[in-house]
């Protein structure tokens, strides 16, 4: 696909104190959240409010209170914005009596292009998700993996500037999971805006650093999954060396204010908890050239995303 | 996609697609998608009965008791304009919306750059289209069975009828059809309401006496079969002689019973519209 000449700075898509209820049930509470180009991922536990914020966000259900802009213009009453806006929904249904080529040529063409045009962009959608193979095949013979295919092939094949995935990689095989994890990568390096909403971790953490988390219909966090780690103060990040000085290792770092805590753990590895991670390794080269501290090898043990996840929902 | 392409790709305007170019393309997909659904084969086989009782027709009256014009007058004012045109309706107008909401399917709609007007006229149009198919393929049959082998019946009056119960029982297939889609898109369970709409109060109200019939759709059906043949002895035409008779009832013209159902057509439009701008998607 091609390029997208944006701002990386500049949110596209901005959501300003959103909320939606549904008759006495906030699902969404108050939210304001502004995405630029490159991946993020929106997580959240099954009922946290992470599927209506997806479709807030994409104009599919309107906000109680507050708005959904794409460029500063309200997507629901632009309607013609959904031509920079490509969707793969997470709900399994399509016109299975349609062949793959058939379904994605209506949709380009409901984009508004001509025929040839139509055409082109229909033949290259399919080669991008790899269906041409099975292009005039229909989609109600199609395996899970496939169909999932197809519908990210049509939220792709206008050139989309936004993309909204919802669990795109439910269903598929491991081979096709590397190819569209690389496909989502791939769209957000080129400036596009993706949004992938997932409740499977690991699957966001092979895709983006970046990430929303939802929790009882409120944002709890925005950010790198670092930074967020580094945000919670009451949970001090854990780091591990292997030194094979261990004792003289643990003594300097013990003797710094950005250090909490030293250890050492079973394995025989000095653990160290940090309040201010970002500054810790920021400091942490200098420190061991200037004093000439040998480590093996170091790793940061609770800044994942499940670690994250784990703090910020109490998991 | 192809670098070379980016220059050209991102569509420079962000305009919505014209609503009757939107609409064309829907409609023609929807109709070969309704088509394609497993229904059009019950109501298809039920589209048969009127064909059923012009073949026992043909085969019970070798004595010529019911005149051809006098049985098509009662299968056009009873069976199609009573019975068949709402059945077919009900079918694909309730679903003509509701069940593309109901499946998840409506999603590649909404996400295009589409006015929700747009969608709604072509799924509507795309109901109508297969409607209207539906019950003139079934007159078409019944008057091929009339007419093969007794080609004497074919006479300016008889082809006069004939045309004039086509043309309102298609009429009357587009008006159910039209207030069928706007309550699928209004209602999560439109099946019962629906049926007691189309078998309650149309065929309580179509026989009341005096004004209420007139808030009938069904009245102005049967109206406009009364006025394209008068002279028709059937059974709704004699009780509309009855009530001219004993009520003093004066049925509206053949143009204030179009006007009606027009206008009945255009107001189903405007409220399904609306009701689909403002509906929401939650599967």
């Amino acid at each position: 696909m091609s390029g997208f000449a944006t701002d990386r700075s500049a949110p596209v898509l901005h959501a300003e104190r959103v909320s939606k209820w549904f008759g006495e049930v906030i699902a969404v509470n108050d939210c304001t959240l502004s995405l630029g180009a490159g991946v993020t991922g929106l997580l959240g536990l099954n009922g946290a409010g992470k599927t209506t914020l997806f479709k807030l966000m994409s104009g599919l259900i309107l906000p109680s209170q507050g708005e959904v802009t794409v460029r500063g213009n309200r997507l629901r009453r632009e309607v013609g914005l959904f031509r920079r806006v490509g969707f793969c929904p997470e709900s399994d249904a399509l016109f299975d009596w349609l062949t793959g080529r058939e379904f994605l040529s209506l949709m380009v063409r409901l984009m508004g292009y001509d025929s040839a045009e139509v055409a082109r962009r229909t033949d290259e959608a399919l080669e991008l998700v790899r269906l041409s193979d099975a292009a005039d095949t229909r989609i109600g013979g199609y395996s899970k993996g496939m169909r999932q295919k197809i519908k990210m092939a049509q939220a792709l094949a206008h050139d989309p500037e936004i993309i909204f995935l919802d669990e795109p990689l439910n269903g598929m095989d491991p081979v096709s999971r590397r190819e569209i994890v690389d496909l989502v990568k791939r769209l957000g390096g080129e400036g596009r805006c993706v949004v992938v909403s997932s409740h499977i971790l690991p699957e966001i953490e092979t895709m983006t650093r970046s990430i929303a988390l939802i929790h009882h219909g409120k944002l709890m966090a925005e950010g790198d999954i670092t930074e967020i780690r580094d945000a919670i103060e009451d949970r001090p990040t854990i780091v591990a060396f292997r030194s094979p000085e261990p004792r003289r290792l643990s003594s300097f770092l013990a003797g710094q204010d950005l250090v909490v805590g030293v250890e050492l753990d079973e394995f025989g590895r000095v653990v160290a908890r940090t309040d201010h991670a970002v500054s810790f390794y920021r400091e942490l080269p200098g420190w061991l050239l200037a004093e000439d501290l040998p480590v093996d090898e170091f790793q940061t043990l609770d800044d994942n995303l499940q670690a994250v996840f784990d703090y910020l929902v109490g998991g | 996609m192809t670098p070379d392409r980016a220059a050209a790709a991102p569509v420079a305007t962000d305009r919505p697609l014209s609503i009757w170019t939107s609409a064309y393309w829907i409609a023609f997909f929807s109709f070969r998608e309704m088509l394609r659904r497993r229904r059009i084969l019950s109501v298809g086989l039920l589209m048969l009965l009127p064909v059923i009782l012009v073949v026992a027709w043909r085969v019970l009256d070798k004595d010529g008791v019911i005149s051809p014009g006098l049985l098509l007058a009662n299968l056009s004012g009873m069976v199609y304009v009573h019975f068949m045109v709402a059945v077919v309706s009900l079918a694909f107008g309730l679903s003509a919306i509701g069940e593309s909401a109901d499946e998840g399917t409506i999603i590649y709609y909404w996400t295009r750059p589409l006015r929700r007007e747009a969608i709604y006229i072509g799924r509507l149009v795309a109901a109508q289209t297969v409607s209207a198919v539906l019950v003139s393929g079934s007159l078409v049959i019944c008057f091929l069975v009339m007419v093969a082998g007794n080609l004497g019946i074919l006479s300016w009056d008889f082809l006069k009828l004939y045309v004039g119960a086509c043309v309102v029982i298609v009429c009357g297939a587009w008006v159910y059809t039209a207030v069928f889609a706007c309550v699928g898109t209004w209602l999560k369970k439109p099946l019962l309401p629906a049926i007691l709409f189309a078998f309650g109060w149309e065929s309580i109200g179509g026989n009341a006496p005096l004004r209420l019939q007139e808030m009938t759709i069904v009245f102005h059906l049967r109206n406009l079969l009364h006025n394209s043949a008068p002279d028709a002895e059937s059974m709704p035409n004699l009780l509309q002689n009855l009530k001219e008779l004993f009520l003093n009832e004066v049925p509206p013209s053949s143009w204030q019973s179009l006007l009606v159902l027009l206008s009945v057509i255009v107001v189903s439009i405007l409220l399904g519209c609306w009701l689909l701008r403002r509906k929401e998607l939650f599967r």
